[in-house]
C-alpha cells in the first residue's frame, strides 16, 4: 500500500515537473513588421489627392480619406507578448461613386500587401514568399489577378520608377469599366491603368 | 383590486387596437402637372449627344423613364396619407462615366392645401432634382429673390464663355462643404433647360461637358 502510494506521488511529482518545464521561459517579444522598404509602397502621408487622366483627357481625382496604423498584441499562456503590424491608407474618387484606391500593409498572416481598387478589384501579394496571394472573397464578384508582378525600373513618360507593382487581371472575368491591368509604385501609389473598354488612365504630375 | 387590474389591462388593450389602422385613408393624391411631366425632354431609349472640353462626342443612353406614386403618412401613426407622382430618368454613359438621375416630383403641389386651400405658388413649379454620379446638385437662386416663392427660377447665365437663356442654374453641394484640397476636381454647376435638359456640367478645373445640337 505505501509503495503504491509512491508511485503515485511521483508519477505526480514527474508530471508537474514535465508541466512546468515545457513552457514559459522568458522570451523576447515576438514584434511583427514590414521592412522599412516594404512600408515604402504606401503613398506619401502627406499626399491629400491625386489625379488621374485618360487618354480622351478626362480627369479624375481621389482624396485621402485616412491613415490607418494598427499595432495587434496577442498574449500566450506564458505570459509572453507577439504584436502584429497594419498599415492602411484609403482615397476615394472625387467624381465617380464608389471608386477607390486603398493600400494595406500587414503582418497578420505573412508580410503581405492588398490592394483594392474601383469597387470589386482586390489584389493581393505576399512579400514572404513573393506571390500571389488568394484575395480571399471566393466570390466571382471579386476576382483574383492572372498574375502580380514587381517590376525594375519601369518608365513612363520619361520618368524611370525604381521599383512598381504590375496587376494583371483575365478580361472574362471582369466587367468593361474594370481595370485589365493597374501599376502601382512605391511611394506614389497609383500611376497607371487601363480598363478592360481599352481606355486607359495615368498619373498627372 | 383584482378587478381594477383587469381593468387597466383592457383600457391599454384598447388604446393600443385604438393606434392601429383598419384601413388606411387615401386624402389626396397630387399628379405631375403638364409642365412637370414635360420639365425632362428624354425618352426612354435615346442616345444624348455631349461633348467633353470641345474635343470629343460622347453618347449618354436614358436608361429609363419611370413613373411611380410616393405615399406618405401624415404624421407617425396617422392613418391618412397622401400621394405624389415621380418621374425618374437614368442616363448613362461609359467614358466619361457618367451615371445621371433626374427626378421630378409633385411633392410641392400641395404645400399649401392644408393650410390655406386655396392658391399654392408651387403648383406647377419645376421640382427638378439632379444628381450625377451620386453627387447633389442644389438648384442657384439670386440673392435679390424670395426664395420661399420662386424656389425654381429659371435665369439667363454665362459659364465659361458659353450663353444660356432661361434655364435652371445648378451647384455641386461640395461648393458649400467644400475645404477639400483646392488641386482635386469636383463637379461644380449645371445647367438645364426644358428644351434640351442638360446643357452644361462644370467641373471645378474649368473643365465641361456640353450638350451637342
Amino acid at each position: 500500500m505505501i509503495i503504491s502510494n509512491l508511485k503515485i506521488r511521483s508519477v505526480f511529482a514527474i508530471a508537474l515537473v514535465l508541466t512546468f518545464s515545457s513552457c514559459c521561459t522568458d522570451e523576447p517579444a515576438d514584434e511583427r513588421d514590414l521592412s522599412e522598404a516594404q512600408k515604402e509602397w504606401l503613398p506619401d502621408s502627406n499626399m491629400e489627392s491625386f489625379t488621374m487622366i485618360s487618354d480622351f483627357g478626362v480627369q479624375e481625382s481621389y482624396t485621402h480619406l485616412d491613415y490607418l496604423v494598427s499595432k495587434y498584441l496577442e498574449e500566450d499562456k506564458c505570459g509572453n507578448i507577439s504584436s502584429d503590424m497594419r498599415y492602411k491608407t484609403s482615397y476615394q474618387s472625387t467624381l465617380v461613386h464608389n471608386n477607390t484606391f486603398n493600400l494595406s500593409l500587414e503582418t497578420l498572416n505573412q508580410r503581405e500587401i492588398t490592394i483594392e481598387f474601383g469597387t470589386y478589384q482586390v489584389a493581393r501579394y505576399n512579400f514572404d514568399d513573393n506571390e500571389m496571394l488568394e484575395n480571399g472573397y471566393g466570390s466571382d464578384s471579386y476576382p483574383n489577378p492572372l498574375f502580380i508582378e514587381i517590376i525594375q525600373n519601369w518608365e513612363m513618360d520619361s520618368v524611370v520608377y525604381p521599383e512598381v507593382m504590375h496587376i494583371q487581371y483575365d478580361a472574362d472575368d471582369i466587367d468593361e469599366l474594370d481595370a485589365l491591368e493597374l501599376v502601382m509604385a512605391k511611394e506614389y501609389g497609383l500611376l497607371y491603368y487601363r480598363q478592360k473598354d481599352g481606355v486607359s488612365f495615368k498619373r498627372k504630375f | 383590486m383584482k378587478k381594477i387590474h383587469h381593468l387597466s389591462i383592457l383600457a391599454f388593450a384598447m388604446l393600443l387596437l385604438s393606434a392601429c389602422c383598419d384601413e388606411s385613408i387615401l386624402l389626396h393624391s397630387y399628379s405631375l402637372t403638364d409642365t412637370q411631366k414635360n420639365a425632362v425632354p428624354y425618352e426612354e431609349g435615346d442616345s444624348i449627344s455631349f461633348n467633353y472640353n470641345g474635343e470629343f462626342e460622347f453618347q449618354s443612353e436614358v436608361l429609363s423613364v419611370s413613373n411611380y406614386m410616393e405615399t406618405m403618412y401624415h404624421g407617425i401613426e396617422s392613418c391618412q396619407y397622401s400621394e405624389y407622382e415621380n418621374k425618374w430618368i437614368q442616363l448613362k454613359s461609359q467614358h466619361p462615366e457618367l451615371d445621371i438621375l433626374l427626378n421630378v416630383s409633385a411633392y410641392d403641389n400641395d404645400y399649401y392645401y392644408d393650410y390655406e386651400m386655396s392658391y399654392n405658388p408651387y403648383v406647377d413649379s419645376i421640382r427638378l432634382s439632379i444628381s450625377v454620379n451620386h453627387k447633389g446638385f442644389s438648384i442657384v437662386t439670386p440673392s435679390d429673390v424670395n426664395w420661399a416663392v420662386e424656389q425654381f427660377l429659371f435665369v439667363d447665365t454665362t459659364i465659361l464663355g458659353f450663353d444660356f437663356e432661361n434655364v435652371l442654374l445648378y451647384e455641386h453641394y461640395s461648393n458649400w462643404l467644400q475645404a477639400e484640397d483646392s488641386t482635386a476636381i469636383y463637379f461644380e454647376n449645371l445647367v438645364y433647360s426644358l428644351e434640351n435638359g442638360i446643357e452644361l456640367i462644370t467641373y471645378t478645373n474649368d473643365d465641361y461637358i456640353k450638350f451637342e445640337n
